[in-house]
């Protein structure tokens, strides 16, 4: 900052020349605009809350739903609830529970690798002609080319939801495991390509640049000194979309995979709530289960780093 | 604007952590006006007793009486409106880096305000209120910085929002943590220099922690030598021979080296 | 087992050996699930529905392919106001959401609490409820929820959007309440030393600081939950998703690509929004 600009201003004068956040002041007002819209446009219907209706549904719901079926209309002790959720667990649950975590593990394993491959395409210090340079001259039309097209295809990848990649893939590769992880792979390889790129990017350069000069080759700096630097932090963003991996993975069963989304879908349409709550519930467990081994790790990677 | 300056008065204080003695039985007392430099080895206890004398933290033994009143017998508003009364200046400023100046210096009055006020004011400040500011920042060099965020301002610039912002509390007394520690030599002149100034000028106390000697000779009427958490000098600056000086640090480097 | 988890030094480091167990995980479960390549190649008649399919990638349509009944609004303005619909769920949703994400976050967080009431009383009691409601609310997936809600209230809107805050809700709060504990503690502080009250060293001392991030997450959520909402069409709900899953059942893949495409860039829109906006603000 230049030394004292205008010092002798009148406090007035600066007032009126003090910097303003434009950008977010019309943000946060555009954000409101919207919410009182979405609120008021008419496609949330507010008078759907017919409480008195509402609350019918919900009490004959929870009173004659969600009481075990083979169960409902004798005398029944906890013990029978009991057993009764412990034959759905071991008949689906268990098994569900375990494709769920294989096929995000499959995933999250496949879209690790493919964004470490593509990542270096699209940071901005590797994929120029000097890389790890110090910046300064002139960049290659070919090389922006491929920064650009492979920092668009993240951006694609990510933007597509991975029920919506799923569902289309499920058309054309049949009710396999397949389409399950090549779309979770697919969002989260966009994801993690994109993080991981940004993590290179933010590298301290000079190192880098010291290896370059001293004439080390591309691929020598990405495996031997930008690799080691990264990857705690890539690791960390690995873990973390793991845990939501396992989320997704429960759901795209839905479609017809056999994941635990499959055996809620399939007591859904047949109308078993009862039997639905307990399987969602086991999906909560399970995914509750991978948060506190994704945060352990975590945790490791942070005290190692 | 300029109140009566505070008098300390620590009486055999001493401050303990679970795990070490930060001061052993400190005697300290100091008029109203008078300026004070606190030297010492790192570790030796400066900001522990400089902590004390902003009440940040009360002593584990002995009392400290601020004006004559002890501070130990007091109501927990009490103690809040005492606190008002000292402008502390951390050594890393301690400022909210994402506000304006003008807000962080309007701060320093939380402790005479109630929670609607103190937002209001933050948030909403009066032309008065702004003009009170951008006079104070004027006064420490900096005027035109009054609408900046803290965190886009020079690491001396903070350390002149952190002293507007005390001076603010319109205190009694100023006790400032290292305030030349992170500045380059010339700097640390013109903020000594700016201290020695605003206490004359408003009868202020100053008590200010120093690792230079020679500045804290020629900008301060007294030095305090601490050693290990205990007083080892006190007196006049004049009244200290410079062998005294010399083993107040000499000591120590031959108990690093045993 | 428990000494060799928690021990400091794993063989190959911390690192290598994440890589390494990764992998052979992966590698484990492939087996397990049977995967073979073969997999890949499109069953009967797939190969045909593929080729249909990406050769629309490029040219979707912008009418529709067999004639609509009289007086359907244009392709386009079907598109559009899906896309209005998505939006609409996601900040009616959001907005829920943050309102939950904050009571919560700040129940859930530990820093805005009297030192004496840290260690024992209230605070331990309050923000462990706190946080068992924030787990409960994001172990269950968005579509999880909303196939719960219709079975509980049957097909509204609301529910749709109840589905979207719940689960963005309580990962709000979490994240808000981590935010709130780690933010520097050094002006609140400061704050304290000059006799502010802790109600006002929270607000202004505290607070201000996590802020940035807190503001720059939940925009990031934004994002997400226009996701969540296009997904939520799926399950009968007005939003692209419905639409998506209407022209492909149809065969009308030009159709699909439109609705794709429209919400490629609304998702982009909303993200370069979001990151200049939080550059700014976190600066």
């Amino acid at each position: 900052m230049s030394p004292l600009p205008h010092a002798q201003l009148s406090l007035h004068e600066l007032k009126r020349r003090r910097p303003r956040e434009r950008l977010v002041q019309i943000t946060l007002l555009l954000l409101v605009l919207l919410t009182c819209y979405a609120w008021t446009c008419g496609d949330i219907h507010l008078d759907d809350l017919d409480l008195a209706r509402r609350t019918e549904n919900l009490e004959r719901f929870v009173q004659e739903d969600l009481a075990p079926y083979s169960l409902r209309d004798q005398e029944h002790s906890w013990t029978d609830v009991a057993a009764w959720a412990w034959t759905i667990a071991v008949t689906r649950g268990f098994e569900g529970a375990l494709q769920t975590l294989a096929m995000a593990t499959v995933a999250i394993t496949l879209s690790a690798m493919v964004a470490f491959l593509l990542l270096w395409c699209a940071a901005r210090t590797s994929a120029t002609a000097r890389p790890y340079g110090d910046g300064r001259g002139r960049e290659t039309f070919a090389w922006r080319v491929v920064r650009l097209s492979t920092t668009a295809l993240f951006v694609y990848l990510r933007a597509i939801p991975e029920y919506i990649w799923a569902f289309l893939l499920v058309a054309m590769l049949g009710p396999s495991a397949w389409p399950l992880i090549l779309a979770l792979a697919i969002h989260n390889s966009g994801i993690l390509g994109r993080l991981g790129a940004e993590t290179v990017e933010n590298l301290p350069p000079r190192p880098l640049t010291a290896l370059r000069t001293l004439g080390a080759t591309r691929t020598h700096i990405a495996l031997f000194a930008a690799t080691p630097g990264f990857l705690s932090r890539f690791l960390l963003y690995v873990f973390y979309r793991y845990e939501t991996c396992v989320r997704e993975a429960t759901v795209l069963g839905m479609l017809g995979i056999a994941s635990l989304g499959y055996w809620i879908e399939d007591v859904r349409t047949k109308r078993y709530y009862d039997e639905m709550v307990l399987l969602v519930a086991m999906g909560a467990l399970l995914v509750l289960c991978v948060d506190l081994l994704s945060a352990w790790v975590r945790r490791r990677l942070r005290q190692a780093s | 604007m300029s109140t009566h300056g505070c008098s300390f008065d620590l009486r055999s204080a001493t401050l303990s952590f679970a795990d070490r003695v930060a001061l052993q039985a400190v005697s300290v007392s100091i008029q109203a006006g008078e300026r004070v430099a606190l030297v010492g080895p790192s570790g030796a206890g400066k900001t522990s007793l400089l902590r004390l004398l902003g009440a940040a933290v009360a002593p584990t033994q002995g009392a400290l009486l601020l004006d004559g009143r002890d501070l130990a017998q007091l109501t927990t508003q009490q103690l809040r409106t005492e606190r008002a009364r000292l402008g502390f200046v951390h050594q890393d400023y301690a400022l909210v880096p994402n506000m304006r100046a003008l807000q962080n210096v309007l701060m320093g009055r939380l402790g005479t305000q109630s929670l609607v006020a103190a937002v209001r004011s933050v948030f909403w400040p009066s032309a008065e209120e702004e003009s009170a500011v951008h006079a104070l920042l004027q006064r420490v060099g900096i005027g035109d910085r009054l609408y900046q965020r803290v965190d886009t301002l020079s690491g001396g610039e903070r350390q002149r929002v952190a002293i507007a912002r005390a001076l603010y509390q319109t205190p009694g007394a100023l006790l400032c943590d290292e305030p030349v520690a992170s500045v380059d030599p010339a700097r640390a002149r013109d903020v000594l220099a700016l201290l020695r100034d605003l206490s004359t000028e408003r009868g202020l106390t100053l008590v200010a922690s120093l690792h230079d000697l020679q500045l804290a000779q020629q900008y301060f009427d007294r030095l305090i030598g601490l050693r290990h958490g205990v007083v080892v000098l006190d007196g006049p600056v004049g009244s200290i021979s410079a062998q005294a000086l010399t083993d107040l640090y000499r000591m120590e480097a031959g108990e690093a080296l045993a | 087992m428990k000494r060799w988890l928690e021990r400091r030094n794993w063989p190959l480091g911390t690192r290598g050996a994440t890589v390494l167990a990764l992998l052979c995980l992966g590698a484990l479960c492939a087996w397990w699930l049977q995967l073979s390549p073969s997999g890949l190649i499109p069953r009967e008649g797939g190969v045909k529905l593929a080729g249909q399919f990406f050769a629309r990638a490029l040219t979707p349509a912008w009418d529709y392919e067999t004639p609509p009944p009289e007086g359907t609004p244009p392709l386009v303005m079907k598109a559009l106001e899906g896309a209005r619909r998505t939006v609409v769920f996601a900040a009616a949703g959001m907005s829920l959401a943050l309102v939950f994400g904050l009571l919560l976050g700040f129940l859930g967080s530990s820093a805005w609490w009297p030192q004496r009431m840290r260690t024992s009383g209230v605070g331990p009691f309050v923000w462990t409820v706190a946080r068992t409601i924030m787990v409960g609310m994001r172990s269950v997936h968005e579509l999880l929820w909303a196939v719960l809600f219709l079975a509980a209230f049957g097909l509204n809107s609301f529910t749709a959007v109840v589905a979207i805050a719940l689960p963005y809700g309580g990962t709000l709060a979490k994240i808000f309440s981590e935010m709130i504990d780690e933010a520097p503690r050094d002006s609140a502080g400061a704050l304290r030393q000059l006799g502010a009250t802790g109600t006002q060293t929270f607000l202004l001392g505290l607070l201000p600081r996590a802020l940035p991030d807190m503001w720059a997450y939940a925009f990031y959520r934004f994002e997400c939950a226009i996701r969540s909402s296009a997904v939520l069409g799926f399950f009968g709900f007005e939003t692209l998703g419905y639409a998506i899953k209407q022209s492909f059942e149809n065969l009308q893949y030009g159709e699909v690509w439109l609705y794709l495409w429209t919400l490629f860039g609304l998702v982009v829109l909303v993200e370069l929004w979001a990151a200049s906006a939080r550059r700014r603000f976190v600066a």
